[in-house]
């Protein structure tokens, strides 16, 4: 990611060329919809909620003292977004009937055992339902901990960086990542994952 | 290691996990954990669970948002319309009221405004009332002279050329008299007074309602003055001069002229006393 072009592009913006911004969206969107995707573990909130922080950084682009600074400035904003989503679909999560998540676990444990079964021939597969582990696994995590892996494992971000879009001290936000990582590897036991398996080339051996 | 790992071990552990560590404390770190087996088993552990979310990345979904134009440009329009809201929205509805009807008299009304805004004062003297700006008042005399020596106190016609509504004309009152004048300025600045006073007290949201309202007001009462004055101008006009003229003493309009600006008609007198008789 060119962050001086982004920079240059976040300038233009924020004297109100659109077209400007337009590329920077479209630079931007394909990390940030990955991320708000691991987030919320939902496709289509993850689209919805993605084109809402585009609209606000769009009308708040002139905010922005620091053009360096805009994709963390970004996920600040989407963070804040998914954050209230979760709050509100955890609680309506607590209003469903037992029945409802009684089918929600099965699927899930479905998942678990087709995971924890020896390898299947297709490696797109095998994937698939390690990124269903995966997914499971993250939502699992207490908040700020999927939030700080995500944000360092697949967004790139700095343990400062994630300091800054979090609003804590980059000292916490590794403390999260370490015990976020410990939960990760006490789910991958549970799975049936073993840490040998899991090859740089392939999915499993 | 016993136990836990410290916060310092903790933070380098992670800071090494992703290459932040600065070499010298990452060389004091592999140190550590080559004469630590917890300590060494908690690193692996770390290492296994970032190979697993490597792992289950997966593909990367491609998804462009296309950011369209609708929202930008409602957001482009949103302040426009805030802008219009205020300012704007008062001269769009000034301008729809001056096209109106009764726009001619809010305009004018406006005109005075200024004018009093300007210091155009108002002050009732002994032969009437007298209309100046600021504290430079007329020399008395040549008020009181002119009011005395007006032709509409002897019932004559008084040239100022301003009619004050097409209806007048066709009386015998066609035209406005200096008293008439002086009466109408006074009481548009009395009720301008109040509308400003009030204008004041409501603040500026209501502008346009409460110039609105005072027109309104103004012309109810120059509508009520003007019935009173013509009843009291008629009063002393017969008291004086017996019927009225349309056309100053002395002079006479030949048939088929067209009358002057601001004459509400043309005739030829049938006879001594004007086209209406005693």
């Amino acid at each position: 990611m060119d962050t001086a072009f982004d920079a240059e592009l976040v300038v233009q913006s924020q004297r109100g060329d659109l077209e400007a911004f337009n590329k920077l969206a479209a630079r931007c969107s394909d990390s940030l919809y990955r991320f708000v995707r691991r987030m919320l573990g939902n496709p289509e909130d993850a689209r919805d909620l993605c084109q809402e922080a585009l609209l606000k950084a769009y009308l708040n682009v002139r905010r922005l003292r620091d053009p360096d600074k805009f994709r963390p400035w970004l996920h600040h904003i989407a963070l804040n977004l998914c954050r209230d989503r979760h709050r509100s679909a955890r609680s309506r999560v607590k209003t469903e009937p037992f029945e409802e998540g009684q089918q929600t676990e099965t699927r899930w444990i479905e998942a678990a055992n087709s995971a924890a079964r020896p390898a299947a021939p297709d490696a797109a597969m095998e994937r698939t339902e390690l990124g269903e582990i995966l997914g499971r696994a993250l939502e699992r995590l207490p908040w700020e901990q999927r939030t700080a892996i995500v944000l360092r494992e697949y967004q790139g971000f700095t343990a400062p960086e994630i300091a800054e879009i979090t609003g804590v001290p980059a000292a916490t936000v590794r403390t999260r990542i370490f015990y976020g990582l410990r939960a990760l590897r006490r789910t991958m036991s549970e799975f049936g994952i073993a840490p040998d398996s899991l090859r740089p080339g392939g999915v499993r051996s | 290691m016993t136990g836990e790992p410290s916060d310092e071990i903790r933070q380098q552990m992670v800071a090494a996990l992703y290459g932040e560590l600065p070499p010298d404390e990452l060389s004091a770190l592999e140190a550590r954990l080559a004469g630590d087996e917890a300590l060494r088993s908690e690193w692996e552990e770390l290492q296994g669970a970032r190979a697993f979310l490597r792992a289950a990345a997966g593909e990367e979904e491609a998804v462009q948002f296309v950011f369209l134009d609708p929202a930008p440009s409602a957001a482009r329009r949103a302040p426009a319309a805030r802008r219009r809201g205020v300012a704007g929205g008062i001269r769009e509805r000034l301008a729809a009221g001056l096209r109106s009807p009764a726009g001619g008299f809010a305009l004018a009304t406006g005109a005075l405004l200024v004018l009093i805004a300007a210091g155009l004062r108002v002050d009732r003297a002994s032969g009437g009332w007298i209309v100046h700006f600021g504290d430079a008042r007329p020399d008395p005399r040549s008020w009181s002279q002119a009011v005395e020596g007006s032709p509409a106190v002897r019932g004559q016609r008084v040239d100022t050329s301003v009619p004050i509504e097409p209806g007048r004309s066709q009386g015998a009152d066609a035209y406005v008299t200096r008293g008439e004048f002086a009466d109408y300025a006074s009481h548009l600045a009395a009720a301008l007074e109040a509308g400003l006073d009030d204008y004041a007290m409501r603040g500026r949201g209501e502008t346009v309602v409460m110039l609105r309202e005072v027109y309104g007001q103004l012309e109810r009462r120059r509508q009520e003055d003007n019935e009173a004055m013509a009843e009291q101008i008629e009063r002393v006009r017969r008291q004086l001069a017996g019927a009225s003229r349309s056309w100053p003493e002395g002079e006479s309009i030949e048939p088929g002229r067209r009358p002057d600006p601001g004459m509400p008609g043309n005739g030829v007198p049938r006879g001594p006393g004007g086209e209406l008789g005693r």
